[in-house]
């Protein structure tokens, strides 16, 4: 990977240039990802929408060093993936909440804490800041296996921000949960991410939530995928219900459902 | 109230019938038969309980040891065989080989090599109890729910890290089940290394017994070993629910 795209006019944002990914598969090579460009201002909220299969995903993880790209680079802040990784720099959540069962809601959340050499007192004291932020006072107890599925996305949540990461990526965070429970997750995070003034990039195929989200918004097609619109968007935050049914929002809305049942057609044409 | 009772009464009655047809068929036997009743067993288990609770101590203490040192070496390879890919593979083939050379065929040169003491008791023990923890530990680790690893790697764990915060718990499931196996396998490598020559121990009796033809004391000794090796199950039972709680509420790895 090299090191030219962090010259010091792209320091301050996550620059994203010429991504290609491809996958051996039989017979040839399959490519999920192809000449992806984008970039986020710190601080910024951005979202990847997108059908299933359009490896948002797989770019996700790319850009936060869990897989290499083929082709391409990706630049935080001046660093590479994998120097900003290993500096602790990232906040990660899972499609799933994927907690540790043996551990307590408290203890899931001091995980990365610990992993960094924090001591006892402090790392509980965060830990338990952490898990007042998102709303589970009193639950600090609780073993995973008896958290609702809306609390223990929660505490994937305050795990992942634990260590005030400068970059926080959510991935599909709250698939499973029902219409309302999003909803409610979805204003919990836009408070939060204000709250901590992190950098959020959001995997998501629900276009409500994107809108409600971000301040950009990359639409994803796929075969193979690249990003086919982007879309800026100027509501005021905090957002709420009431704006994300303002009519320019419900229109953006119909607009970007059209963009991705577009998407779902062209492979349906093949 | 009903359901519950039926579901105890017809086993214990069908166990009930079976002894009884057993005492009526022990008290008569055909000539030359081998059938002792359940109240001679219970008379020759009276009689020698001194001698028994003996030679079950010094068997069981022969397995005990030689599990502890199969289960340590089993779990020292299944980590190699997770860390070092290359050199895992090779060793892993090893271990199925040696499994492959049946129990009581390697016992005979290791009594040989290692004399009549405990020290090829040990050896057999070890190696009857080693492979199902090493086949276990390794496919667990082998099959870990991969987002665990991507935490891992998201948090920037190193190896040994993520080996103790995160693969270790999520495996030691798989590892009390084999013990489940292990255990007994231990229990009967130490009998059968007795076999090949032993001071004393549980097989040395079976030995006698058989050579004396004393029927009595060789059901006996079969009842104590039956025994023994239920009583290592349940404990690795047991020990297995009270270390991993978890388990039961929240199935695999890591689902939440």
């Amino acid at each position: 990977m090299t090191m030219s795209a962090s010259s010091p006019a792209s320091t301050g944002r996550i620059v994203v240039d010429g991504i290609e990914k491809r996958f051996p598969v039989k017979g040839g090579e399959f490519t999920a990802l192809s000449d992806v460009g984008f970039s986020i201002p710190e601080g910024g909220f951005a979202t990847l929408l997108g059908p299933s299969g359009c490896g948002k995903s797989t770019l996700l993880r790319i850009i936060a060093d869990v897989i290499p790209p083929t082709e391409g680079v990706v630049d935080l802040f001046g660093r590479t993936p994998a120097q900003a990784r290993t500096a602790g720099e990232f906040g990660f959540v899972f499609q799933d909440p994927v907690l540790l069962p043996w551990r307590s809601a408290v203890a899931n959340v001091e995980l990365p804490l610990q992993a960094r050499g924090v001591g006892r007192k402090e790392r509980r004291d965060r830990a338990m800041a952490m898990l007042h932020l998102v709303g589970l006072d009193g639950f600090e107890d609780r073993q995973p296996a008896k958290l609702s599925g809306g609390m223990a996305r929660r505490v994937a949540i305050a795990r992942a921000l634990v260590t005030e990461p400068r970059v926080l990526f959510l991935d599909e965070p709250f698939n499973g949960l029902d219409e309302l429970r999003r909803r409610q997750m979805n204003a919990e995070v836009q408070r939060i991410w204000e709250a901590t003034g992190t950098t959020a990039l959001l995997v998501t195929h629900n276009v409500s939530e994107a809108i409600m989200l971000s301040d950009d918004i990359f639409v994803m097609g796929r075969n193979p995928g690249r990003i086919i619109a982007t879309r800026h968007i100027d509501l005021p935050r905090p957002r709420t219900l009431e704006s994300v049914l303002a009519p320019e929002s419900v229109e953006l809305e119909r607009e970007l459902t059209e963009l991705l049942s577009a998407s779902y057609e062209s492979v349906a044409d093949e | 109230m009903s359901r519950s009772f039926r579901r105890y009464a017809i086993p214990i009655a069908f166990y009930v019938v079976v002894i009884v047809v057993w005492q009526i068929a022990g008290q008569s036997p055909a000539p030359g038969s081998v059938l002792v009743a359940p109240t001679v067993l219970l008379q020759t288990l009276a009689e020698r309980w001194q001698a028994l609770v003996l030679v079950s101590g010094v068997t069981l203490a022969e397995a005990g040891a030689g599990f502890l040192i199969g289960t340590v070496v089993a779990i020292a390879l299944s980590i190699v065989v997770d860390r070092f890919r290359l050199i895992g593979e090779a060793l892993y083939r090893i271990a199925l080989v040696l499994y492959a050379i049946p129990v009581i065929a390697i016992a005979a040169p290791l009594t040989a090599w290692l004399g009549l003491g405990m020290g090829s008791k040990l050896a057999v023990a070890a190696l009857a109890a080693y492979f199902p923890i090493v086949v276990n530990l390794t496919s667990a680790f082998r099959t870990l729910d991969p987002r665990i690893d991507e935490l891992g790697r998201v948090l920037a764990l190193g190896y040994w890290r993520r080996l103790w915060s995160l693969r270790a718990p999520a495996v030691l499931p798989a590892l009390f089940s084999s013990f489940k196996i292990a255990g007994p396998a231990a229990f009967i490598g130490a009998i059968i290394a007795e076999w090949m020559g032993a001071e004393i121990g549980l097989g040395v009796m079976l030995l006698q017994a058989m050579f004396n033809f004393n029927v009595p004391l060789l059901w006996t000794v079969l009842l104590v070993a039956t025994a023994l090796n239920g009583l290592i199950v349940l404990l690795f039972e047991i020990l297995g629910r009270v270390s991993v709680p978890w388990h039961q509420s929240a199935k695999g790895g890591a689902a939440r």
